[in-house]
């Protein structure tokens, strides 16, 4: 592991595509599956994170870089000095920036921060989710979401009997 | 920076398979929807999508009748509830019986019995407003022994039967809300204060001209380990209101404004002394206007409807935690909205 500044210990992460990326281990950690392996000393060369391609996995990093405690996406420590209400606020409109993407990214995304396990990131593309298909029928959610309905025939009966309310 | 995600630098196909989503990813999605908007849309679109919605831990939290989905469903149909009073028509109550109620209301009850049997057992707060019976109070009764909060909000089909019947089942509950239920009397606070014995919170809310019914302080003086009180419009006088706060000494939140036989004097202060936020009607010789009493009381269904929303707009996101002592600040913003504020 390379160690960068003082204090500060670096870590790789490599995509499937073969992209490595530099990150503090602290950045990192905002990941628990991350955490794990580092705590259980799985770590010790680059971390190979499975299935999550280069461009998201930056996108992933930024995420956390912008959200790991006491340290800013600047890398200075001065969010010990801002008022933390000032703080959540500027981390509010920086993710509704971060989550203007189309909806094969933001299915990306939803993936990478459940498997790499970072609740914040889960949170905020889920919340963009419940609000793309609140409100909207059976049939507009799957056309939203390209989902294709998968039922059977007699499936599709059942379903219907036991919901009946959804389809008047 | 990156490229911008639509100019799709790499060859990935752009088409996603949201039935592939994961479940955790499943399961905080439909955390964040309302059980209406899970149960006519989004928990059935898929197989993967079916089975999520089915998780226990879903519905541990229900809220029916206040969401925009839940409201249009209740809008379809409207007007065959012979009960309702927003009809404008007399209010004597018909005979029970389904056949009363009108299409919405039925969906909307149909549902939340699915609600209460996906909770499997573990059903823990329940809010309804405008479409719960008495049926399904007596449904969940039956199937919810871990419940700790209710509110029902205009919900004038429920009566005293059916609430009664929640209340001696679901003996854990902490918490209860009534506001605008009409059909509920004051006395069923006899059978409340005797079954729960933890309960921690009251809000009764009448929005109606009723009597007050002894039954109703009765009731309240035997609950206990209230903290928290709330008497908007009751016809409470000063001495039951004391008899209430001695049978009480854990009460840190009383409020009983637009309560016109309550007079806030010096005997009254004294004794609340020990609550620390006291809410007493504004002036010792307010004059109660009875046309602003009815202007509140008609309204009933859409007023607490659109209040309720906004105060639980933000608790649905956090209904999958553990149970929170009181439905949040929903009491205090509710309470705000009668023109009262807290001492502190």
């Amino acid at each position: 592991m390379a160690t960068r500044e003082a204090g500060k210990k670096m870590i790789m992460l490599k995509s499937p595509d073969g992209m490595e990326f530099e990150v503090e281990e602290a950045v990192a950690m905002e990941s628990q599956t991350i955490r794990k392996m580092i705590e259980d000393d799985c770590a010790d060369t680059a971390i190979l994170i499975p299935n999550i391609n280069s461009k998201i996995l930056s996108r992933v990093i930024e995420y956390c870089n912008k959200h790991v405690p006491t340290t800013g996406a600047t890398g200075a420590a001065a969010s010990d000095t801002v008022a933390p209400a000032a703080l959540a606020e500027d981390l509010k409109i920086w993710d509704a920036e971060f989550i203007k993407v189309n909806r094969a990214t933001r299915f990306d995304l939803i993936q990478a921060a459940s498997y790499l396990n970072i609740k914040g990131l889960l949170d905020l593309t889920s919340q963009t989710t419940i609000d793309t298909i609140s409100d909207n029928s059976l049939e507009e959610i799957r056309s939203f979401l390209s989902t294709k309905n998968d039922y059977l025939p007699e499936e599709e009966q059942t379903i219907r009997r036991e919901n009946q309310w959804a389809f008047q | 920076m990156e490229p911008q995600p639509d100019a799709a630098p790499t060859p990935v196909p752009s088409v996603r398979d949201w039935s592939e989503l994961p479940l955790d990813a499943l399961t905080s999605v439909f955390a964040g929807l309302g059980a209406v908007d899970v149960l006519m849309g989004a928990g059935l679109v898929c197989h993967s999508w079916l089975e999520a919605a089915k998780a226990p831990e879903l519905w541990r939290r229900v809220d029916m009748g206040r969401g925009p989905r839940d409201k249009e469903v209740m809008a379809k149909n409207r007007g065959a509830d012979l009960d309702d009073p927003n009809r404008g028509v007399a209010f004597a109550r018909p005979s029970p019986g389904q056949n009363r109620l009108s299409k919405s209301t039925r969906v909307m009850c149909a549902m939340a019995k699915e609600a209460v049997d996906r909770s499997n057992g573990k059903l823990e707060v329940f809010v309804g407003a405008n479409f719960v019976t008495d049926e399904v109070l007596t449904y969940i009764g039956a199937r919810s022994p871990s419940l700790k909060g209710l509110a029902l909000l205009s919900c004038y089909h429920v009566t005293s039967q059916g609430f009664t019947d929640l209340v001696t089942k679901c003996t854990q509950l902490e918490d209860i809300e009534l506001s605008g239920c009409v059909g509920v009397r004051g006395d069923v606070m006899v059978a409340t204060g005797r079954a729960c014995l933890r309960l921690k919170r009251l809000v009764l809310d009448k929005t109606w001209r009723r009597r007050w019914d002894s039954g109703e302080v009765a009731g309240i003086s035997m609950m206990h380990e209230l903290r928290h009180l709330s008497l908007a419009r009751s016809e409470i006088t000063n001495d039951e209101l004391m008899a209430v706060v001695d049978a009480c000494p854990c009460l840190e939140y009383l409020s009983v404004v637009d309560c016109y036989n309550i007079v806030a004097d010096v005997a009254l202060r004294a004794k609340c002394a020990t609550v620390k936020t006291l809410g007493l009607p504004a002036s010792q010789d307010h004059h109660y206007d009875w046309d602003e009493f009815y202007a509140y009381g008609f309204g009933t269904a859409s007023y607490h409807g659109d209040i309720g929303y906004g105060w639980m707009s933000d608790d649905r996101h956090a209904s999958n935690g553990p149970y929170d002592y009181g439905f949040g600040t929903a009491s205090y913003d509710h309470d705000m909205d009668y023109g009262w504020m807290p001492d502190d």
